[in-house]
């Protein structure tokens, strides 16, 4: 069966559409002469031959007429079978050759025994999708393959209705071809589909949930109830996790190689964009070892999809929604502190006092965690000289990510000026800082793992000021 | 759909052959007083051409008009003047029918249903027949769990 691509003859221009090949290689023969009228007519008395013969069949005998769309619809589904045999020549001269010297009837009933199999393959494809299915939380995902297809497998006629593609199928494959119709646009769907699974089980289901998770939150959406294809999500990601040195079945990217990347691309002519995605297409598939060839054109057809994509964003400055960044499962994400919620003097000197005669640095934690309502009064508490030693990373351990960002935009707040949203705090060094409890707060950052600081930086550049300036 | 857009454009089936068809119905109906001219064969099968179209329906033979003659060419309500026309109404409310039933109804039992309340109820009358009784029989149908068409 012809899947979509249309078939220039080599005697003329004339298009023979696949998705009516029988109809279109009679207008074709009668164009260049290899059918005339009488022939044409002859085809038509055979399909409403057989259109009568279906039509008591589908009534089962007890009507003579029907709906016209129900008729249209039966003709169709005859048309559908006679394309399936058809368009199996390679050259529309030797499918016409075949209808000449065969009558319709017996190349409907070829084209149904085409279709049938079809069926038959197609399901025992499905068969091992089903058997196979990836470990991961997409509804869509699941219900299409728990639900929509075996639905169309069991309510699909190849008789009556061969054209017909009802199914409730939602999840989206990269490259969907819907001018198919019928069995062969399952087949064409699921053969998709399962390289896309074969690919996307490259990776652990981990980092997989993972990445997700991420994607969820920069598109502010519950990824598992979201229709999109996994399989574009993660090849972007391996792709541009290439392109920083990492090997190419890790998804994740952290903040500052996102800016490596960025300052990567913007040092370059637009030109030599593709030329980058290209190489790292390469190495992609090199090293997640991809012999299929299939697979191999599939994952070639991404970049016309993804390069215009890409440079707009990296010409608006939204990258993010492109490359999908690495942080930290979800931490406690509401902030402590309100603004505006600050203490009175009169009560703030008496927590002071309070927090003095505590004996160890948790209970003073707690004591101004259940306090100290606002940033002011926090780094009020900071400055009071009521800290020593550890207490600080007592205190410093009971914050989020999003409070101990804040903390370090106060810190790093010459670093981040000079050095922008390129500034990476990962190796922070010791420095003369006003304060003690900044530079405990240095000591404190330089003992975090490599982990958190990205998590920290990452709400620290999602926020930066498209300017550079580190105010907040 | 280009078949069926030739087919429906030259009005169906009206060869000679067909209508021939229909004149054959000639020798069961004359023994009830009951003959068609050529000219009144061909005018039944131009108006079921127009009711199919009107209805949106498809037939590939002309059964529906023979059954639709022998069947109620015993009729007591239907007379010589006027046999052609009321041939070709009730042809209309048979395909009707079909329709506002979801064609829940085989050709044969709706026409002996047809002709049943046309000789009681109806006493003869088209009106009554599709707009009380079949439109009874319609709602009934529509209700009913016993579909006997193919189902989609």
């Amino acid at each position: 069966m012809n899947t979509g691509i249309e078939k220039l003859t080599s005697l003329n221009k004339t298009v023979i559409e696949s998705n009516r090949y029988t109809l279109s290689l009679l207008d074709y023969g009668s164009q260049i002469g290899l059918m005339d009228q009488h022939g044409i007519d002859q085809v038509q008395t055979a399909m409403l031959s057989i259109l009568k013969g279906l039509i008591i069949k589908y009534t089962r005998g007890k009507s003579t007429s029907l709906k016209v769309d129900t008729a249209q619809s039966i003709l169709v589904s005859i048309l559908y079978s006679t394309d399936a045999r058809l368009s199996i020549f390679s050259e529309p001269e030797d499918a016409l050759t075949y209808l000449k010297t065969n009558n319709i009837e017996h190349i409907y009933n070829e084209g149904l025994k085409l279709v049938k199999l079809c069926v038959d393959e197609t399901n025992q494809l499905y068969q091992k999708i089903a058997d196979n299915k990836l470990n991961v939380s997409l509804d869509a995902y699941h219900t299409t393959i728990d639900e929509a297809l075996p639905e169309f497998f069991a309510t699909y006629d190849p008789i009556f209705s061969a054209q017909d593609t009802i199914t409730s199928m939602d999840y989206p494959l990269l490259f969907d071809d819907t001018e198919i119709e019928g069995i062969y646009y399952i087949k064409q769907y699921l053969e998709k589909l399962a390289m896309e699974d074969c690919f996307c089980s490259l990776f652990s289901s981990n980092s997989v949930e993972k990445l997700l998770t991420n994607y969820g939150q920069v598109y502010c959406i519950d990824y598992r109830e979201t229709l999109f294809n996994l399989f574009e999500v993660l090849l972007t990601n391996s792709i541009f996790s290439v392109l920083i040195g990492n090997s190419a079945n890790d998804l994740s990217i952290s903040p500052s190689q996102f800016e490596l990347l960025k300052q990567k691309f913007n040092g370059l002519p637009q030109t030599d964009y593709s030329s980058l995605i290209s190489q790292a297409i390469e190495i992609l598939i090199q090293d997640l070892n991809i012999n299929q060839p299939a697979l191999n054109n599939y994952i070639w057809r991404y970049p016309s999809l993804l390069m215009p994509r890409f440079c707009h964003a990296l010409e608006h400055n939204n990258l993010m929604n492109v490359i999908i960044l690495d942080r930290q499962e979800t931490q406690p994400v509401a902030i402590k502190w309100d603004q505006g919620n600050n203490m009175g003097d009169e009560d703030f000197r008496l927590m002071v006092d309070q927090i003095l005669e505590c004996s160890d640095g948790a209970e003073k934690a707690a004591l101004i965690n259940s306090n100290i309502h606002s940033l002011r009064d926090f780094i009020d508490v900071l400055e009071a000289d009521c800290l020593f030693d550890d207490e600080y990373t007592a205190l410093f351990n009971t914050l989020g990510s999003l409070e101990l960002s804040i903390l370090a935009r106060i810190v790093f707040t010459e670093e981040l000026r000079t050095g922008g949203i390129n500034y990476s705090l990962g190796s922070a060094e010791e420095k003369q800082l006003e304060m003690p409890w900044q530079a405990e707060f240095v000591r404190y950052w330089q003992r975090l793992s490599s982990e958190k600081i990205r998590d920290i930086e990452y709400h620290i550049f999602s926020s930066f000021p498209s300017d550079g300036s580190s105010e907040f | 759909m280009i078949y069926l857009d030739k087919y429906l454009s030259t009005g169906g089936l009206l060869t000679p052959f067909e209508i021939s068809q229909v004149l054959g119905t000639n020798h069961e109906t004359q023994r009830h007083g009951l003959v068609l001219t050529e000219g009144e064969a061909r005018e039944i099968i131009e108006a079921r051409n127009q009711s199919l179209h009107k209805h949106g329906r498809l037939e590939l033979d002309i059964d529906v008009i023979n059954k639709m003659i022998l069947v109620f060419c015993n009729s007591p309500y239907i007379n010589s003047q006027d046999y052609a026309s009321t041939i070709s109404d009730l042809v209309d409310i048979f395909y009707y029918v079909k329709n506002e039933s979801e064609d829940r109804i085989g050709d044969d039992d709706l026409i002996d249903i047809m002709k049943h309340l046309y000789d009681k109820s109806c006493r003869g009358s088209t009106d009554l027949l599709k707009n009380r009784e079949l439109a009874l029989l319609t709602r009934i149908l529509k209700q009913s769990s016993d579909y006997y068409l193919h189902e989609e």
